[in-house]
């Protein structure tokens, strides 16, 4: 009873996001020519826009904010909740591709609302309209990220090289994926996009590789470390799973690894093919 | 290591500049022609193009340099841009707008080559190449003290190249079909260890493997639903061969049983193939308005082929058995599959305006199963080691999650969720472990709240509890919280401030783990622009990052419990002027900086590292199209564990832009 008294007050509630436009009575279309007298930068502006057709197709009718100048009389994405500016953008684009994860997009969850990114009337981009270009854009709230690509080892994104969306799917990943990221070959990690030779089968494969994914041993967006580990020193983290336990998988190596001496610190040297053999089951070639 | 061929570069660059300028120079005139052809035509081309010389003085390690920077000495192809938009009026052949970009050319460790065309309401086609020179050769990353080889172990002088394509119909709105093809190679002199018992020898290798890549698909679109398949097939090749002579102490300083072990001679070759066919196949409808559903399902199954043979000669030993022997020969077959489907469905349900519940499942299983056998055979022993395998590694996840989000205002927020997962794994064993199989079950939970005042604030907050009954490894998330902020407040239109925090700790308290991990990072920027940036523009960051870890681990040599303690705080800083003092001259000045410590005094096992680039641009507007550009750059690393790794880099770079 308490559930269905909840639901019914909620139903009841209205909505939030468009203030004063709920109960105003069916307004009427205008056209692009109107707008253009009081907006004449943004509609010229918009003529080479993927999306000029009609003003009126996102802002809805707009004879009663032509009538009186009154914002409220117009939906504006201003002030509108991020919830219901999502659902506008996403009468048309709700079927795209790319938004085909969307119920599993961080950025949804979080109501980030698509003008956050994309600057519908003139976007920086030519494609996407997006209001910065894409690092930038994403820098701008992943800032601790962007610090990240200043350590010493990073993944290059000056030059073009490669940009955030290259790994990352900003309008959901697949689940099956980490979050976020983008796709290589259906279903494995874009990291394998440029590192296909990580992709295996291996005859003789390293568990968490396949299991934890490259982020389990590698902090992809820049590390002081020369191969971008999320340890300091290669041992650190190869001991670190590699020590007899009954509660987790990984095993103390035979006795004549020394480690006070320097040849045995980096477990690599040795274990060169660390993501996968497929002659050796010790990865040592 | 050998060093790329700078005269190669150096053609390289003056060819491509030569091209782009040529490109140029034609454009206006197809402007023109476009004009002209269709009277009362508004087509337009439009582009830049940036060229110029660059100079470069070193002090310091070389090495490193190239392993973090890398940028070349002469002439360069910055970057270009060319657009070509029809008018109304016009009817061009192919496309009706297209862009042709790129950078990076003549020596640069990384340069693009982009094209992208529309032809509208018909298909769009799109073109890109990339590639990338990737150097590392890092004495302390692999066994410092390792002199005698005179090379440093684990080293590559690799080239990569990405290339891809992609044709996209039209024919119908609610039809688009697509082909693609992606190919990748990476190819060069790398330098990899001969691994035998007791020692291990620095050799010279060649790298080269590949990946192509064919997919199609169809796009639908409908009133009520959308979906859509792709499927695609790709091979892969990987061809590693060595062939080295002459004596080659490696890695062991001292005498094994009174003997010196060497390599003289060796020979290996890896031969491995490739196959995988992939496919995805999604749906989503929206039955009733408050109502969307989604499905999907994805699958792979690659499998690889591989032959693997070595001869070496020298004086080596058997551990084991401590005999000692001068030449082995390995041959070893073997393949592998790896079959992974991977699926999801999920349902959003809108109740009334400020109501939305999200209800996903997804799973994800696949295991790889890797059989073949192994000779090895042993000169002046009749011993000989042969091996046959099968091995299977299995994991399975399945997750479901519920997620609410609640508008209590137009400018606010609330959303709880909470995750259960379950999964299980079996690892494949090895020579030190027999296969087990382990189950886990994680419960997680969330709770976030927004705030969004118009464009003028975006507030969010997140708080995080993660449980689990165990963990597949020991540094997984067991008993995990976070909690973190971020938040952007336009003080005026000129001023921007923004701010994120984050903290979360984890904690593994089994029987014989006690793993202890906490991270904390802070990061602030103020953006200031008065005027749009007309005449001044200033952008400052700082990021604090915290990082300790502390897990107990058994040394292998005396099976004694040891603690790995690591601790790490980084600092990293950005500061960017932009001063526009007439109308014809920009001028940026600024920089990033990262110096990393360890978090606690006391703590050895850190890297701590220095990394500041400091650099500045002028631009002068000399006649209405072009403006001559000249850029300093400022490259200094320093590690205070390896100072032999140090070393500064002045980078001048002078050029014109030109845009038409």
């Amino acid at each position: 009873m308490i559930g269905i008294a909840l639901i019914m007050w909620i139903l009841s509630l209205g909505s939030p996001a468009e203030p004063g436009a709920a109960r105003r009575a069916a307004p009427q279309a205008i056209g692009p020519e109107v707008c253009a007298t009081c907006h004449e930068d943004l509609t010229n502006a918009f003529k080479a826009n993927v999306h000029a057709k009609s003003c009126e197709t996102c802002h809805g009718a707009a004879q009663e904010h032509a009538e009186s100048a009154d914002i409220a009389k117009i939906r504006s994405f201003k002030v509108l909740a991020p919830a219901r500016s999502a659902a506008v953008c996403l009468a048309c684009h709700e079927k795209d591709k790319t938004h085909s994860n969307r119920l599993f997009d961080a950025h949804s969850k979080n109501n980030v609302s698509c003008d956050s990114c994309h600057s519908v009337h003139k976007g920086a981009q030519r494609t996407s309209l997006l209001a910065k270009p894409t690092n930038e854009l994403c820098a701008s709230c992943h800032a601790s990220e962007r610090a990240h690509f200043n350590r010493p080892f990073s993944h290059k994104l000056a030059g073009g090289m490669m940009d955030c969306v290259s790994c990352h799917a900003p309008h959901g990943g697949s689940p099956s994926l980490k979050i976020q990221m983008a796709a290589s070959h259906a279903n494995n990690v874009a990291c394998l996009n440029c590192h296909g030779d990580k992709r295996g089968p291996f005859a003789f494969e390293h568990m968490p590789v396949k299991v934890e994914g490259c982020s389990g041993c590698h902090e992809p967006h820049g590390s002081a470390n020369p191969r971008m580990l999320i340890r300091s020193e290669v041992r650190q983290l190869c001991l670190e799973c590699h020590t007899n336990s009954k509660t987790a998988f990984g095993k103390t190596p035979p006795a004549f690894h020394d480690l006070r001496s320097e040849r045995f610190r980096n477990c690599t040297t040795c274990h060169i093919k660390i993501h996968g053999s497929h002659t050796n089951p010790a990865f040592l070639r | 290591m050998s060093h790329k061929d700078s005269r190669f570069a150096h053609k390289s660059g003056v060819l491509a500049i030569a091209i782009v300028l040529a490109l140029a120079g034609l454009a206006p005139w197809m402007a023109y022609g476009q004009d002209r052809a269709a009277q009362s035509s508004e087509s337009v081309v439009s582009g830049t193009v940036e060229v110029g010389n660059r100079w470069r003085w070193l002090s310091g390690n070389e090495d490193l340099y190239r392993s973090t920077v890398n940028l070349g000495r002469g002439p360069k192809l910055n970057s270009f841009l060319m657009n070509f938009q029809s008018s109304e009026t016009s009817k061009p052949a192919l496309f009706d707008r297209a862009t042709f970009s790129g950078g990076g050319w003549g020596g640069e460790p990384a340069g693009t080559l982009r094209f992208s065309g529309v032809k509208s309401d018909r298909y769009e086609f799109q073109v890109n190449y990339r590639h990338f020179d990737y150097f590392s050769s890092i004495p302390s990353f692999a066994n410092p003290t390792d002199a005698r080889s005179g090379n440093t172990q684990s080293t590559f002088d690799v080239s990569r190249q990405l290339f891809d394509a992609r044709l996209t119909f039209w024919p119908t709105r609610a039809v688009s079909p697509y082909v693609g093809f992606d190919y990748d190679r990476t190819n060069g002199p790398a330098r990899t260890n001969f691994v035998q018992d007791a020692n291990e020898y620095s050799v010279a290798t060649n790298v080269d493997n590949s990946t192509a890549a064919v997919r199609g698909g169809i796009g639908l679109q409908f009133s009520r639903w959308s979906g859509g398949f792709e499927i695609g097939r790709s091979t892969f090749r990987d061809d590693q061969s060595i062939d080295v002579r002459g004596t080659n102490l490696g890695n062991r300083a001292t005498l094994f049983l009174g003997q010196r072990l060497q390599l003289e001679a060796l020979s290996q070759a890896y031969k491995i193939s490739g196959r995988d066919i992939f496919s995805r196949t999604f749906m989503m409808a929206r039955p009733w308005q408050q109502l969307t559903v989604h499905g999907q399902f994805l699958y792979s199954r690659p499998t690889s082929e591989s032959i693997y043979v070595d001869q070496g000669s020298g004086t080596f030993v058997l551990q084991n058995t401590l005999e000692t022997f001068t030449g082995e020969q390995t041959f070893s077959r073997a393949q592998a599959r790896n079959p992974h489907p991977s699926g999801s469905a999920g349902a959003e349900l809108q109740l009334g305006d400020r109501l939305r519940i999200v209800e996903t499942i997804s799973t994800d299983r696949f295991s790889v199963n890797g059989n073949g056998d192994t000779n090895q055979s042993f000169t002046l022993s009749s011993r000989t080691v042969k091996q046959t395998y099968d091995e299977l590694l299995k994991a399975d996840f399945t997750r479901q999650r519920l997620n609410v989000t609640f508008d209590l205002t137009s400018f606010s927020s609330i959303h709880a969720g909470h995750t259960y997962l379950t999964a299980s794994a079996t690892s494949p064993g090895s020579d030190l472990a027999a296969p087990e199989t382990r189950e886990l079950h994680r419960n997680s939970a969330d709770l976030g709240v927004m705030f969004r005042i118009r464009n003028r604030l975006r507030l969010n907050l997140d708080v995080e509890d993660e449980r689990g009954n165990a963990t597949f490894f020991r540094t997984d998330l067991r008993r995990f919280q976070r909690l973190s902020a971020r938040g952007r407040y336009q003080v005026m239109e000129a001023l921007q401030v923004g701010a994120s925090a984050s903290v979360w700790n984890n904690k593994n308290d089994a029987a014989d783990t006690h793993f202890d991990e906490r991270s904390r990072e802070e990061s602030v920027d103020v953006n200031y622009a008065p005027q749009s940036g007309k005449w001044f523009s200033v952008f400052a960051s700082y990021t604090r990052g915290t990082f300790r870890s502390d897990l107990p681990f058994i040394v292998p040599q005396n099976f004694q419990t040891d603690r790995s303690i690591y601790s790490d705080r980084g600092h990293t800083g950005s500061l960017w002027v932009n001063i526009n003092p007439l109308p014809r001259l920009q001028v940026q000045v600024g920089g990033d900086a990262f110096v990393s410590t360890p978090a606690s005094e006391g703590t050895t096992q850190a890297r701590p590292t220095r990394f500041y680039n400091p650099r500045s641009r002028l631009a002068l507007n000399v006649i209405r199209d072009a403006s001559f550009v000249t850029e300093w750059k400022w490259h200094e690393y320093s590690n205070r564990s390896f100072a032999r790794e140090n070393y500064r880099a002045h980078l001048l770079m002078t050029g014109v832009e030109y845009r038409w």
